[in-house]
């Protein structure tokens, strides 16, 4: 894994009051931490896990072929109109069938780090980025956000707008379980917005 | 003692009556106007003291104008005189308007026999006060021209009559005509200007009504504006954690079907 640009990281004076984990264990970790003192695990370790060249994280990546083109204009025009709300955030979605033992979360992780920045992506748009990560083998969903989007938003609350794509996706309509999706993120982002100190420019 | 009174007495007596006549006399000579040499106006249109023109003339002349005067009001005098004086024609006619013409509306025919510039046709009175004073000219020099045409001289004087009655009767029709053109004009704007103003008042009267519920809607606007506008989350620093460029490894996981077989 490369190291990001100093100037992310000295981009704000404040620091984020986010709880982070291990991805591999969960285990509680420091904010700089560089190994997981559990597990031991790296974020080199995910290069060795999935040795295939990884793809440009697109917007959406149907690897799966879940969706027709009215799905995804659905899905586009959801995720369009929750970005005009928080423009920051960048919205990935991807779908995979993972062999059984491979875990979904660090395969979102190495997605997320190992992937190239496309043509005009930004370091700090890829750090703002929010993976949603869909096995169908598996019927389990994943949400990776980046490091300025993970302080946005718990993992609990990720996981309440994971929660909630769950009726659409067991009655087939995957394209709309994402948009509950989206619909759901939008209402968490809503309050946390609120909570964190809402400002209407981006300073 | 006693003869001093009748004295007094006898001299108050005498003085009172010559004053008394001094102070009506003095009245008198107040209140009446300067007399006119030709007297008071005769009962006829026609005043020709020198007899110039015939009874069965002057009765024709003067009958029509005696109806004009008592239905129209037009006073149009007829005077033959036998000379003038060398007084300017102009300034004997406006003497006898002056002296015997009652009405408003007034027109002397002058005439002097023998003379090629006669009769003289001289309007009087207020209508001509309110009219164009070029107007009244060229009716008056159109009148003289169309009655000298006559080659006689009394029907040269009834042409001059004729005409001078008719020239006051077209103007007076013309100013009544054009009085009441403007009564309905006066009578159109005002009603355009009340309706002006009523439609202001009621316009005034809406947009007050109105302002209320258009600040309202305004500020509706702007609020939903706002609430659907663009919101930022504060940049937030970040450390480098695992060795991982963009993500640290935090995420959420949760299983929305059961697995495929």
């Amino acid at each position: 894994m490369s190291a990001a640009p100093e100037r992310i990281r000295r981009r704000s004076q404040r620091s984020a009051p986010v709880n982070v984990a291990c991805p591999s264990c969960r285990t509680v970790l420091k904010a700089d931490s560089k190994w997981c003192p559990s597990c031991n695990f790296t974020g080199g370790d995910t290069m060795a896990m999935f040795s295939d060249s990884p793809p440009p994280l697109l917007p959406i990546l149907d690897a799966m072929g879940l969706w027709n083109e009215s799905d995804i204009k659905k899905i586009e025009t959801e995720r369009d109109s929750l970005r005009r709300r928080y423009p920051q955030f960048q919205w990935r979605i991807c779908t995979v069938s993972l062999p059984p033992d491979t875990q979904l979360p660090l395969f979102g992780f190495w997605l997320l780090n190992a992937c190239p920045l496309h043509e005009k992506e930004t370091f700090e748009e890829r750090a703002w980025t929010l993976l949603l990560l869909i096995d169908a083998a598996s019927g389990k969903a994943a949400a990776v956000p980046g490091y300025a989007a993970e302080s946005c938003l718990a993992d609990d609350d990720w996981q309440k707008s994971l929660f909630a794509m769950g009726s659409r996706w067991k009655s087939g309509n995957t394209a709309d379980a994402v948009v509950e999706f989206f619909k759901s993120s939008r209402s968490h982002l809503d309050e946390s917005w609120v909570r964190n100190g809402s400002r209407r420019a981006n300073k | 003692m006693a003869r001093v009174v009748l004295t007094s007495d006898f001299m108050i007596a005498r003085i009172i009556p010559v004053l008394f006549a001094f102070v009506l006399g003095g009245l008198a000579l107040a209140q009446s106007p300067e007399a006119f040499e030709y007297g008071s106006r005769p009962p006829l249109s026609v005043f020709d003291p020198g007899g110039f023109l015939d009874p069965a003339v002057v009765k024709q002349i003067s009958d029509p104008l005696a109806i004009i005067q008592k239905n129209e009001g037009i006073d149009v005098l007829v005077i033959v005189l036998p000379d003038l004086e060398n007084a300017p024609p102009e300034h004997v006619a406006r003497r006898f308007a002056k002296a015997w013409c009652s009405s408003q509306i007034q027109c002397v025919v002058l005439h002097v026999p023998g003379r090629k510039d006669s009769p003289w046709i001289v309007p009087a009175g207020k209508l001509i006060d309110v009219l164009e004073p070029d107007q009244v000219r060229q009716a008056v020099e159109d009148g003289q021209r169309r009655a000298a045409l006559e080659t006689k001289e009394p029907d040269k004087v009834r042409a001059a009559a004729t005409e001078a009655a008719d020239m006051l009767r077209y103007w007076t029709n013309n100013v009544i005509n054009r009085s009441e053109l403007m009564q309905t004009e006066r009578t159109k704007m005002r009603v355009q200007l009340e309706n002006k103003a009523r439609l202001w008042r009621l316009a005034a009267l809406l947009t007050a009504a109105a302002i209320i519920p258009i600040f309202a809607g305004v500020s509706l606007l702007i609020f939903w504006f706002r609430r659907r506008g663009p919101r930022y989350f504060p940049n937030r620093a970040w450390q480098l954690r695992l060795g991982a460029p963009y993500a640290g490894g935090n995420h959420a996981v949760a299983t929305i079907a059961p697995p495929q077989p």
